[in-house]
């Protein structure tokens, strides 16, 4: 990233994971919830580029995230020294939204799901 | 004069100190971003972005083309105000230009790509980007490196605009 160095329209993350419906006669033992909360979290990960300033970087943390100037200086300082940083962990679907957003940005973000 | 980006008392930002060379710069940003890109320029703009195929398979088929339609409008509305560049009344032979302070992400957002494309173009490194100015050679891989850090610079002036702005 450059040392000296969009956008309003961040997405609410996508509410579209309706469960399946249940057939007649078939108890779930299991709901989608729990399924869910079983599921290993992804993690949302920013690699470093030279191009981008570090500014540019610190000001899309906050943008997307909410972060404090503090809270996104240290991810994006992260990301300078060590190559990337693990900006955000949670479900997939939020997950897939921010990558979405992150590259929206044009920032290297991709999401990985954590070891189980 | 120099180059600067001004909030005017209706709101509005005034982008002014445009001599020629400036005017030259940021006609050639939309312009950049309108040609085809080869594949390494795609490949940097819309990296994939898990290991896993069946969710790059479909991040390509859904996501990417969102994405390419989200830069195109922001490059479009950029090129649009700079249609309605004038010549600045209080500073003889330079130009200026008004638009909402709203149009101020997608300016951000097409200067920004333009920087990468050039750079995603010429495969620059954190070395090329570290070169002192006075080391740059007449060639057209070093000016771009230039025009790379120029566009920073026009970069920075849009970053402070929206953190200025409290949105």
């Amino acid at each position: 990233m450059r040392k000296r160095s969009p956008f309003p329209n961040i997405l609410p993350p996508r509410a579209d994971a309706g469960g399946p419906a249940t057939a007649p006669g078939v108890i779930e033992t299991i709901s989608e919830e729990t399924k869910t909360n079983l599921a290993p979290p992804w993690h949302v990960i920013v690699r470093n580029d030279p191009i981008n300033l570090m500014t540019y970087v610190t000001m899309v943390f906050q943008k997307v995230f909410g972060y404090t100037r503090q809270k996104a200086e240290r991810h994006m300082m992260e990301v300078h020294k060590r190559g990337q940083s693990i900006v955000w962990t949670g479900g997939r679907e939020p997950a897939e939204h921010y990558v979405r957003v992150l590259q929206q940005y044009h920032l290297l973000a991709l999401m990985e799901q954590a070891e189980p | 004069m120099a180059l600067h980006l001004q909030r005017l008392a209706d709101g509005n930002l005034c982008l002014a100190g445009l001599d020629e060379h400036w005017r030259h710069v940021f006609a050639g940003v939309p312009a950049l971003l309108a040609e085809p890109q080869p594949p390494a320029v795609r490949e940097r703009l819309l990296p994939s972005p898990s290991k896993r195929a069946d969710i790059n398979r479909d991040w390509r088929e859904l996501i990417a083309p969102e994405l390419e339609a989200f830069w195109r409008a922001n490059y479009e509305l950029m090129a649009a105000d700079l249609g309605r560049m004038e010549k600045d009344p209080a500073h003889r032979g330079c130009w200026r230009v008004v638009f909402p302070a709203n149009h101020a992400a997608a300016w951000l957002s097409a200067i920004n790509q333009a920087r990468l494309v050039l750079a995603s173009r010429w495969d620059v490194t954190e070395e090329d980007m570290n070169r002192p100015a006075e080391d740059l050679k007449p060639t057209e891989r070093d000016h771009d490196i230039f025009l790379i850090h120029l566009l920073a610079y026009v970069e920075q002036l849009f970053i402070e605009a929206e953190e200025g702005s409290g949105q």
